[in-house]
């Protein structure tokens, strides 16, 4: 049973260093202009980290943090060549099978983060999370999703803004939009017991993948890529069988699109974009779109779905609209509907959640995140839980 | 000798007397035009279009006046002023970095001031009773409290006192665009490192949109 309980808890609990597509719509930046990776996540450049450094409920100047805050100036050292930031992330939750799950505390990631920029048209940018180091409650085995990393490395050569860029290394295929949601479950799939993960956090393959993002309102991607973090994922075609999402050594192939109009001279801030994977007869699509208000409100819309052929088909769809009640607090509601129909179960299984949370920076780099979710799931009834998230990052 | 002094000097005035254009029709002698949201609302537009990211701003805390002599536009002379903390970004957080020390250090330079000494290049074009002056404006540019020459290219319509500009404002109407372009870096406005050229543009285009009356 809490064998059970940890994979219900690890499976909504796909932590991620993502970026803010949130704050994206709302500032209407892209992903890239806060983070040195193309289509966000890890290390945050000089933008990103001061777009947030003085954030907070409690003001980085206020009498009893401002000794703690002083010696912090920048994220970038050494002329700009080096660059640091980190995400650790806790959560508190009960799982949703049982009424009665006991709720636990977990760290979700504790990711190190360091870019190097040896000369203007490279970086060199590297992650590490230390919270793939601890080992399970009852096992000797740590807790890693099939597929994750306890890093990344890449490098990433862009020799002009206006100019293609080639990224090449262990990391993450730019598919889909990187939520900062570590319960969304964009990338997962229903079983008849629990929700488990495909797209594990902190995934990463060996491939290389070009960014281009001359035009202001076009991001393009392509990439290809080897399959062992992928080929370690199992899917269930709701009988005893097994399967891996991938065939053999076929690489992975990757493309990604994203427009980002903008209108009203920036005040109305949109993106709508697609992606695919593929390998072999296994696709993983999606579909995504965010609108905007400057400085007001945002809405996002997903839909993102995988399909091995004979095997299970998937349909997850989010929408979320989000409130900046200030500079330091996001207010929003989220519904979320999952979907998965395996090949040979008795029937589809469906779960619809619905949420009302709040991202409060409480203090600079320190985000408290309240939720209260209302889940229907494929068992008897509705079950509703508090939901915690307290996140550290630079 | 003295004949010959006479003539020259005639020769100069009458050089001089010809290069300044006027408005047809209209009175001679300077008067001074305010700016007033009356007849129209005083606003400027900034726009940052770096690589990464295009920024719209807005200002409507725009004052000044200026001396404006409708038979010798070239002498016309002014002083616009924007309070800093009125510039708007459609992003509050943005915003309170632009008026911060590391930017425009609204808390020391309050103010940014295009001061005009002088027009040149101007022409002027009539119809309907509207007379449509194109012109360089030539004058100097405060901004983070260091001083620069500069221009701008301003166009003027200029509408003498009527019945109908009388539902507006008193006495004779000018209403000005004007546009030119701020160097951060002359001012002294480092900004945050690495942003500047990426995110921030290093030239600022301004464009003015003023409504005055005498």
């Amino acid at each position: 049973m809490q064998a059970l309980l940890i994979s219900i808890i690890m499976g909504i609990a796909t932590a991620t260093a993502v970026a803010i597509p949130q704050f994206s719509a709302i500032s209407g930046n892209r992903c890239s202009n806060c983070h040195v990776a193309p289509s966000g996540g890890g290390v945050r450049n000089d933008l990103g980290w001061y777009s947030w450094y003085d954030v907070g409920l409690i003001s980085r100047d206020s009498s009893f943090l401002a000794p703690m805050y002083a010696i912090d100036k920048e994220n970038t050292f050494f002329d700009g060549m080096l660059t640091l930031g980190m995400d650790a992330r806790v959560q508190s939750t009960r799982a949703f099978t049982s009424p009665d799950s006991k709720r636990a505390t977990f760290p979700m990631q504790a990711s190190l983060y360091a870019a190097l920029t040896p000369i203007k048209a490279v970086t060199i940018e590297g992650m590490f999370n230390l919270a793939a180091l601890r080992q399970g409650p009852n096992s000797d085995q740590r807790i890693v999703y099939a597929g994750q990393r306890m890093g990344s490395a890449s490098v990433i050569i862009a020799p002009s803004l206006s100019l293609p860029q080639l990224r090449a290394g262990l990391f993450r295929p730019s598919i889909g939009m990187r939520y900062d949601d570590h319960t969304m479950g964009a990338y997962s799939f229903m079983t008849s017991t629990t929700r488990q993960t495909l797209v594990a956090p902190d995934w990463s393959e060996y491939g290389a993948e070009i960014t281009y993002e001359g035009l202001k309102w076009l991001t393009v991607q392509t990439g290809v890529f080897g399959s062992e973090g992928l080929s370690q994922v199992r899917i269930s075609d709701g009988a005893t069988q097994s399967y891996s999402p991938i065939s053999g050594n076929q690489p992975t192939i990757t493309a990604r699109a994203v427009v980002w109009p903008r209108a009203f001279d920036g005040n109305l801030n949109m993106w709508f974009g697609g992606s695919i994977l593929r390998n072999g007869s296994f696709m993983l699509t999606s579909a995504f779109a965010g609108i905007g208000l400057s400085d007001h409100l945002s809405l996002l819309i997903d839909r993102t779905g995988m399909d091995l052929d004979d095997v299970i088909e998937t349909e997850n769809w989010s929408a979320e609209l989000m409130y900046q009640a200030t500079t330091w607090a996001f207010p929003y509601i989220r519904a979320e509907r999952y979907w998965t129909d395996q090949a040979n179960a008795s029937g589809t299984v469906q779960t619809n959640t619905a949420i009302v949370g709040a991202q409060i920076f409480l203090l600079p780099y320190v985000e408290f995140r309240p939720e209260y979710r209302v889940l229907d799931t494929w068992r008897d009834g509705y079950s509703s839980r508090w939901n915690f998230q307290l996140h550290i990052f630079y | 000798m003295r004949k010959t002094l006479i003539l020259a000097v005639a020769f100069v005035a009458a050089v001089a007397f010809s290069s300044a254009t006027s408005i047809p029709g209209a009175a001679a002698g300077a008067k001074k035009y305010t700016l007033n949201n009356s007849v129209g609302k005083n606003a400027i537009e900034f726009v940052s279009d770096a690589p990464m990211e295009k920024i719209n701003g807005t200002s409507d805390g725009v004052d000044g006046s200026f001396m404006l002599d409708a038979a010798n536009l070239e002498a016309t002379t002014g002083k616009i002023t924007v309070k800093v903390m009125t510039m708007k970004t459609a992003n509050s957080k943005r915003d309170e970095h632009m008026y911060d020390a590391m930017w425009l250090d609204a808390g020391t330079y309050p103010t940014i001031v295009f001061d005009v000494k002088s027009l040149k290049d101007v022409k002027v074009t009539t119809k309907d009773g509207r007379s449509v002056v194109t012109a360089t404006a030539v004058g100097s540019f405060t901004c983070h409290g260091v001083t620069k020459p500069s221009t701008a290219n301003v166009t003027i319509t200029y509408l003498p006192e009527s019945a109908e500009t009388k539902k507006r404002a008193s006495g004779n109407l000018a209403m000005i665009e004007a546009s030119f372009t701020v160097a951060l870096a002359e001012h002294n406005i480092t900004g945050k490192a690495g942003v500047v050229g990426k995110s921030v543009g290093e030239k600022i285009a301004v464009t003015a949109k003023l409504f005055s009356n005498s």
